[in-house]
């Protein structure tokens, strides 16, 4: 993803500036895709082969801080700001004259919040001349963090729409396959957070509530997939549910391509830029309140619905409400077309554009 | 509703404890609310029929001189951040009594700031524990200051009984046809109510169907003028009704032919008038901003969640929930249900849990 928006930079800045994206390692270690190769702007791996491990966090600091001097004067944009190497990093380009950007899409409500913790993170934004943020709330977090309003765009958890587009090969909803023909879609790791036992269980509840239920397809792997496999064998959907396995990007367009809404039932979910993708091929999505997506990107009633992330019945009835009239399918498929600039690279051009003017002018 | 409170803890605790409700004025400046009766517990009026501005050194004076007899007593205060009930509490936790807060401030009701907020959990020193009205304001009380064992939920409850006997009928499904059914919306007209946004959706669902049902408001405020002027503008002169500010009989008369409450505001501590509504059966259109949702609210179970700027899904799930009895049905059948939540007994059950720890002498 961050390919996507380097790319959307390094294109909008073409003559003007040069981008480059530094990435610690060359594999991730929480995600089974690959990492897409460079396209139009240069790609720094630090750590083409292994990924530098608590010990390393001077030598990680380092590095980093030998890459991003070696640019010399250039507006530097950090994710992962909690990593104390990173702090360490964007403190010492900050007393370097670097301006040093945050890219984060953490909201209060994500986890359990305490006071000192929160004060200490607090200092930790101080290097930082301002922020790119995924939604409103992750806006909100920042500010109350001590991020001056006016240092705080809007626009990190961004993708290419024109790419998703393409890589589905097909038209967006509701062109494409037919009504009658797509299945429900989840694609998310098998984590607790991501809720997946409750998805199963709203599944089997929509399953009673209509005559002809839609197959439910599941893209992921992780820790829980014996227990989810488990719990569909328990519910007796082992028809219905198919377990995908954890596809690449490619594939999950392509797949997206056949679906009639996606469900995100997530109870911890930063953003969810699967509702992006969603989205860009014409999706109503029906997702939790814990999704930072919402802010942005879905309203409810009009292109897709938002259900408690504890609300199995609510979910099923959404899910049938979908799944039984066509019309409103096709009504919520368009409003997705409407909304699905918001979740589009440019906004991430236009954050980082506002936010280095603002510095230019201020300076 | 600190009456129906004071009134259940009174009866739970009879012949063990004495309660003693005590309130500044016997009129609200905010509200139009009738002055209440007590009955079974005492109520102690600091500055009776008084309807002008009193000093804070005489409010102080006056709390304080009214707590301070009670050596034994377990005191709840509302109102943690005026300076009267702050130093009160002060002083009572200086002299060794315990104090709790009641509260349902939530994060996200405005914008924060962790050092006002940091500020903030200092004015929490003198409590015990709190008494919160859900899931939100327990985890912001927990950031601010208290540990889960010291925090109980139930502070934003009313008697359900009470409004089921006020409305003399029963509760939906039953009682009113489903035909003659109205929209309500109860509430201040002021800005963080949204009633503006309310109309634009209104008008909406009215343009969408042959015979849109009515809208009734009730409540007064500020923003009556420009709200009469946007019904005309929209041209609902005919489908709108301005009930005034409306007492608790009325309201529970008015929810007992409605189909369903609307409730579209954009700052919303708790929304007490969810719970008038569940108790007579009738779900409820609610925005995320609303307390209340935490406990008692689940959508496509006994109402429908949809944001506060967002005028289209408004006018969807009105026309939704107006258009197929079967799901109005289910759905007043899904707010009998969660009408037990918002009861006084929660109340009750949490002050016994929190001055369950303290020893009598």
């Amino acid at each position: 993803m961050q390919i996507d928006r380097c790319e959307a930079v390094s294109t909008h800045f073409r003559d003007r500036r040069s981008v480059i994206g530094i990435e610690l390692a060359g594999a991730s270690d929480n995600h089974s895709s690959e990492l897409t190769p460079s396209g139009s702007f240069r790609k720094v791996t630090l750590y083409p082969s292994e990924y530098p491990r608590k010990c390393r966090r001077l030598r990680l600091a380092w590095s980093l801080v030998r890459a991003c001097l070696l640019l010399g004067r250039a507006e530097i944009f950090f994710c992962h700001y909690e990593n104390p190497a990173i702090l360490a990093a964007a403190l010492v380009l900050r007393l370097f004259g670097r301006r040093v950007f945050v890219m984060n899409s953490s909201k209060f409500d994500d986890k359990e919040r305490h006071r000192l913790r929160e004060f200490i993170k607090s200092l930790a934004l101080i290097p930082y001349s301002g922020a790119l943020t995924s939604a409103t709330q992750a806006k909100s977090y920042l500010r109350f963090l001590g991020m001056p309003e006016a240092k705080i765009e809007i626009g990190y958890d961004t993708m290419s729409i024109d790419r998703i587009r393409r890589l589905s090969g097909s038209m967006p909803a509701p062109a494409g396959a037919p009504f009658y023909v797509r299945h429900f879609s989840i694609v998310a790791r098998f984590v607790p957070k991501n809720n997946l036992i409750l998805a199963l269980q709203a599944y089997k509840q929509y399953t009673e509530l209509v005559r002809r239920p839609r197959s439910l397809h599941i893209v992921g792997d992780g820790p829980l997939e014996g227990q989810l496999r488990d719990k569909v064998a328990q519910l007796g959907l082992t028809e219905s549910v198919i377990f995908r396995g954890a596809l690449q990007i490619e594939r999950v367009c392509k797949m997206l391509a056949t679906t009639l809404a996606l469900i995100l039932p997530s109870s911890v979910e930063q953003l969810g830029n699967v509702v992006i993708e969603a989205q860009a091929t014409g999706l109503p999505v029906v997702i939790s309140d814990a999704c930072g997506a919402w802010d942005q990107l879905v309203r409810s009633g009009v292109n897709g619905f938002v259900v408690e992330a504890d609300n199995s019945t609510g979910f099923a009835y959404f899910m049938s409400l979908l799944s039984e009239d066509e019309e409103l399918w096709i009504h919520m498929c368009s409003a997705a077309h409407e909304k699905v600039r918001a979740g589009d690279v440019d906004q991430f051009v236009h954050g980082v554009q506002l936010l280095i003017g603002m510095n230019a002018r201020s300076n | 509703m600190h009456v129906d409170r004071c009134e259940a803890v009174a009866e739970h605790f009879a012949g063990q404890r004495e309660v003693i409700g005590i309130e500044i004025r016997g009129v609200s400046l905010t509200y139009s609310w009738a002055p209440t009766t007590a009955k079974g517990f005492r109520k102690v009026t600091l500055f009776p029929g008084s309807t002008k501005a009193i000093s804070r050194f005489w409010r102080l004076l006056a709390l304080w001189r009214a707590c301070a007899p009670y050596t034994q007593a377990d005191y709840f205060f509302c109102d943690y951040q005026t300076p009267e009930v702050f130093l009160t509490a002060v002083a009572l936790r200086l002299l060794g009594r315990r104090v709790y807060v009641m509260n349902d401030a939530k994060f996200d009701d405005k914008p924060r700031f962790l050092r006002w907020e940091l500020a903030k959990s200092i004015a929490y020193w003198p409590y015990w524990g709190a008494l919160v009205s859900g899931r939100r304001t327990r985890e912001y009380l927990r950031f601010l200051r208290f540990s889960d064992a010291r925090i109980a939920i139930g502070y934003d409850t009313l008697s359900i009984q009470r409004v089921r006997t006020l409305a003399g009928t029963e509760p939906a499904p039953d009682g009113g046809h489903f035909e003659g059914r109205h929209f309500t919306a109860i509430a201040r007209f002021v800005q963080k109510k949204n009633i503006s946004t309310l109309l634009n959706a209104y008008a909406a669902y009215a343009h969408s169907v042959t015979d849109p049902r009515a809208l009734h408001l009730c409540g007064s405020g500020e923003l009556e003028t420009a709200l009469r002027e946007q019904v005309s503008r929209l041209k609902l002169q005919d489908f709108v009704v301005f009930r005034g500010f409306i007492q608790s009989r009325e309201i529970a008369t008015t929810l007992a032919n409605t189909l369903s409450l609307i409730l579209p505001s954009v700052e919303e501590q708790f929304g007490l008038v969810v719970i008038e509504a569940q108790a007579m059966g009738v779900p409820v259109i609610f925005t995320p901003a609303c307390g209340a949702r935490d406990q008692l609210l689940r959508s496509g179970v006994n109402g429908f969640l949809v944001e506060a700027d967002n005028p289209e899904g408004m006018a969807f799930f009105m026309k939704l929930i107006a258009s197929d009895e079967a799901l109005w049905r289910r759905l007043a059948l899904g707010a009998l249900n969660a009408a037990p939540l918002g009861d006084v007994v929660h109340f009750v059950s949490s002050v016994e849990q929190l001055t369950a720890t303290r020893e009598y002498a």
